[in-house]
């Protein structure tokens, strides 16, 4: 997951995070591809799903969204074709699984750097790998907000049924959660803005961080995706 | 700080309120089960975000980096991409209105920011669609009751977020935030 401080135990994990940013371009921008293509896609894909060791994540994805792929693909089967519904179910899960290879194999430390290999302001670079550091205390934050409101009486009731009257009701409860926790957000920021500068971020020189370097193992897949990119791209144009 | 650009603090608000938007999506589910409800939050913190730090491109970078994150930590039908362009989009409806009309506390400003917001998000997924490879009829028939209620949800959202900037300004953190910068 994006979120993970620390790097997965993914072999895929260890290329360098440019390697797969590239994959999963190539990989999603290929669903535009006719379905003979797409097959051959799908069939790389598998395999680097089982080397990445990211069959869970794909069972997790296939268990939450299995139903609602079926019934776009009879909805497809029903209105257009067949055929056309497989290849839309092919296509859309080509397209969720080559990002998921990204997001599941990144660590905070490595957007930092591909931001920072992209160019992007160091301030924002820096700002953004830090604060993804408090996701899992904005959360806390969250529940303990909701916590307290709950203590007070106020309470976020879900908006079952669809009457304007309990959308109302539930809207009007939205601010005394909203408020608080934008409140805090704000002081977190703050206090985050000072002990940076007490840290001299503003110093001429940045601090060193790890760069990213591209190694055997990255050349070495560069080159077999490369080679069976090239083979859909024949097949493609045969 | 010169001219035009954000200080480290605001680098920071967006930064958090990038998070927020993409915990909301997970941690506050609600039962409502229309097409576009997730503009209640999504462009309400867009909003608000735009109304604290009042310089071009703050609803835009939080809403890529709030669908980056929620990319990352959410699974969605369409998987990450969809969720990323979706949150990008909402980001740039709201910050055109927001170049527009600068005073997002002034509530037709809101609702109209929120409406375009929205809806620009509703254009992203049909996009989608359309490069996905589903047919025009389709797409007709699967979004016309989405567009009405992403229409009214995306009003509803700017006039919520309107609400908040007023509610937060009147509990003084507009104050604090100036003396602050």
């Amino acid at each position: 997951m994006l979120v993970k401080p620390h790097k997965s135990d993914s072999p895929l994990a260890r290329l360098d995070a440019r390697v797969r940013l590239l994959l999963c371009l190539t990989a999603s921008l290929s669903i535009l591809l006719p379905p003979t293509c797409l097959i051959l896609l799908g069939a790389g894909m598998a395999v680097l799903l089982i080397w990445g060791k990211l069959i869970r994540t794909m069972y997790r994805y296939l268990y939450k969204f299995a139903w609602l792929l079926l019934i776009l693909v009879l909805v497809n089967t029903i209105m257009v074709n067949g055929t056309f519904a497989l290849v839309f179910g092919l296509r859309l899960l080509l397209l969720a699984f080559s990002f998921i290879i990204f997001t599941e194999t990144t660590s905070i430390e490595e957007i930092y750097l591909i931001l920072r290999w992209l160019k992007c302001p160091y301030h924002l670079a820096f700002s953004f790998s830090v604060a993804l550091q408090f996701m899992p205390v904005l959360s806390q934050e969250w529940h303990m907000v909701k916590e307290a409101q709950w203590v007070r009486g106020i309470h976020l009731q879900p908006a079952a049924g669809r009457t304007p009257r309990k959308i109302f009701t539930f809207l009007h409860g939205l601010l005394p959660f909203i408020i608080p926790v934008i409140v805090l957000t704000v002081k977190r920021a703050w206090n985050l803005t000072e002990a940076a500068y007490l840290r001299g971020i503003d110093a001429p020189f940045e601090a060193a961080v790890p760069s990213l370097c591209l190694q055997k193992r990255d050349y070495a897949f560069l080159l077999n995706w490369g080679v069976f990119y090239l083979v859909i791209l024949g097949v493609f144009y045969r | 700080m010169k001219k035009g650009t954000f200080s480290l603090f605001q680098i920071f608000l967006i930064a958090f309120f990038s998070i927020l938007i993409a915990i909301t999506k997970v941690y506050l589910k609600f039962s409502l089960k229309i097409p576009g409800h997730s503009a209640l939050f999504l462009i309400t913190l867009l909003i608000i975000i735009r109304g604290l730090v009042p310089r071009k491109g703050t609803a835009l970078i939080a809403g890529a980096l709030g669908g980056l994150l929620a990319a990352g930590i959410s699974l969605s039908a369409r998987g990450p991409l969809d969720t990323f362009l979706c949150y990008t989009a909402a980001g740039f409806g709201v910050e055109i209105a927001a170049l527009a009309f600068k005073n997002l506390e002034y509530f037709p400003f809101a609702a109209i920011a929120g409406l375009l917001g929205n809806m620009i998000k509703l254009g992203a997924k049909i996009t989608l669609d359309f490069s996905l490879g589903t047919p025009l009829p389709l797409i007709l028939a699967g979004r016309t009751y989405s567009f009405f209620t992403y229409l009214i949800f995306g009003i509803i959202s700017g006039l919520l977020g309107a609400l908040t900037l007023k509610a937060l300004r009147k509990a003084g953190l507009f104050v604090y935030l100036a003396e602050k910068q």
